[in-house]
């Protein structure tokens, strides 16, 4: 587990928590709306539980002072706008990918790591329950979503020391169990070097941190 | 002050977003120590990066002037560190506790329809009962 690693969790929770807020008052119905909502919460505490422990001091300045090139998501969460059914693929895919991430965190040697993941883990099977009922209940309508999602999804594993293998195993049977055809493709990589959606988001999110960095938010 | 007198006070220390519990039934407090000049006392977030963490400073030192807060995540909390009057609490205010099966704070029924895993604040999921013909809320079991 290196730091690198861990900022790279960090930066993912914090463009999906960026990116799944966007939906508020957006989404296509009332309850997806909360859920999104509070999902956006969840993943935006992790990020700030896993900058505040790499950057006690300031963890702020981490998560909204480097310029646009210093931060190590992967493509998949910088994807914006308004498509729901790529949002909902996307989150199951991320979801199950950080249920890997979050037992590598309780493997840790690095005990308020090992704490914070105990708390992440608990709230995350929240997530995972929710994301599922979605895809059932949504299935094969989400297959134009799946193939857009698919190749930035193996992407995540980029620099994780985390077994891709690992994740196949259960999202392909349960995405062929949705209804689902798995594509074929190759990983989308990029944990440092980001795209367009990530200029807009970068210049939406830091805008009003950097406005005055020495304010205390 | 003792010990105890300082748990009393932190018994009138109320959660912010549901009012009938306090902070020592939410399971919330970890260690205190009183001091000659002071008292420390460090507290357990429930949720990570809750929001309310500040107002629950505030309202500590407000109930015992001079008080020391600290927030810890080891041990994580957890649901089932709710006390048994804490958890009436929670019904009182219309929140189902947190358990293994979820059941109505007004009718006790087990019966109820789950309608969103998410809610309100993020600890909590919005459940209906068909009995009551009314919605409640639903703390997560985490």
């Amino acid at each position: 587990m290196t730091e690198e690693q861990l900022l790279a969790a960090a930066d993912d929770e914090l463009m999906l928590g960026h990116r799944d807020s966007e939906w508020t008052g957006l989404a296509p119905h009332v309850e997806a709306d909360v859920a999104l909502s509070s999902l956006a919460q969840d993943e935006m505490a992790h990020a700030a539980a896993l900058y505040t422990l790499l950057s006690p001091a300031d963890p702020d300045a981490l998560a909204c002072g480097r310029e646009p090139t210093a931060y190590r998501h992967a493509p998949l969460l910088e994807v914006g706008g308004r498509d729901f059914a790529f949002s909902v693929t996307r989150q199951y895919l991320y979801d199950i990918f950080e249920e890997q991430r979050i037992r590598q965190f309780l493997g840790s040697g690095w005990p308020e790591l090992r704490a914070i993941a105990e708390r992440m883990s608990r709230e995350e099977k929240y997530h995972r329950m929710h994301d599922r009922a979605l895809m059932a209940a949504l299935g094969d309508r989400l297959q134009p979503a799946l193939n857009r999602a698919w190749p930035l999804a193996l992407g995540l594993f980029e620099g994780t020391g985390l077994a891709e293998a690992e994740w196949r195993a259960v999202v392909v049977p349960e995405l062929t169990a949705w209804g689902l055809i798995v594509p074929e493709a190759e990983p989308v990589l990029g944990r440092t070097q980001h795209g367009p959606d990530f200029e807009e988001l970068w210049n939406d999110l830091t805008g009003l941190f950097r406005s005055d960095p020495s304010r205390h938010w | 002050m003792t010990e105890q007198q300082a748990y009393d006070a932190l018994a009138r220390v109320m959660d912010p977003e549901i009012p009938t519990i306090s902070i020592v039934d939410l399971g919330m407090v970890d260690e205190v120590r009183v001091h000659a000049s002071h008292v420390d006392v460090a507290l357990l977030p429930t949720f990570l990066g809750c929001p309310a963490l500040d107002l629950i400073e505030e309202a500590v030192q407000k109930a015992m002037p001079g008080a020391v807060v600290t927030f810890r995540n080891d041990p994580p909390w957890s649901t089932d560190r709710i006390t048994e009057a804490g958890r009436e609490a929670l019904r009182q205010f219309g929140v189902a506790p947190p358990e293994d099966v979820v059941r109505c704070p007004r009718c006790g029924t087990e019966e109820v329809l789950s309608e969103n895993l998410f809610g309100p604040t993020r600890c909590r999921s919005i459940y209906y009962c068909p009995a009551c013909r009314a919605p409640f809320e639903a703390f997560k079991a985490i």
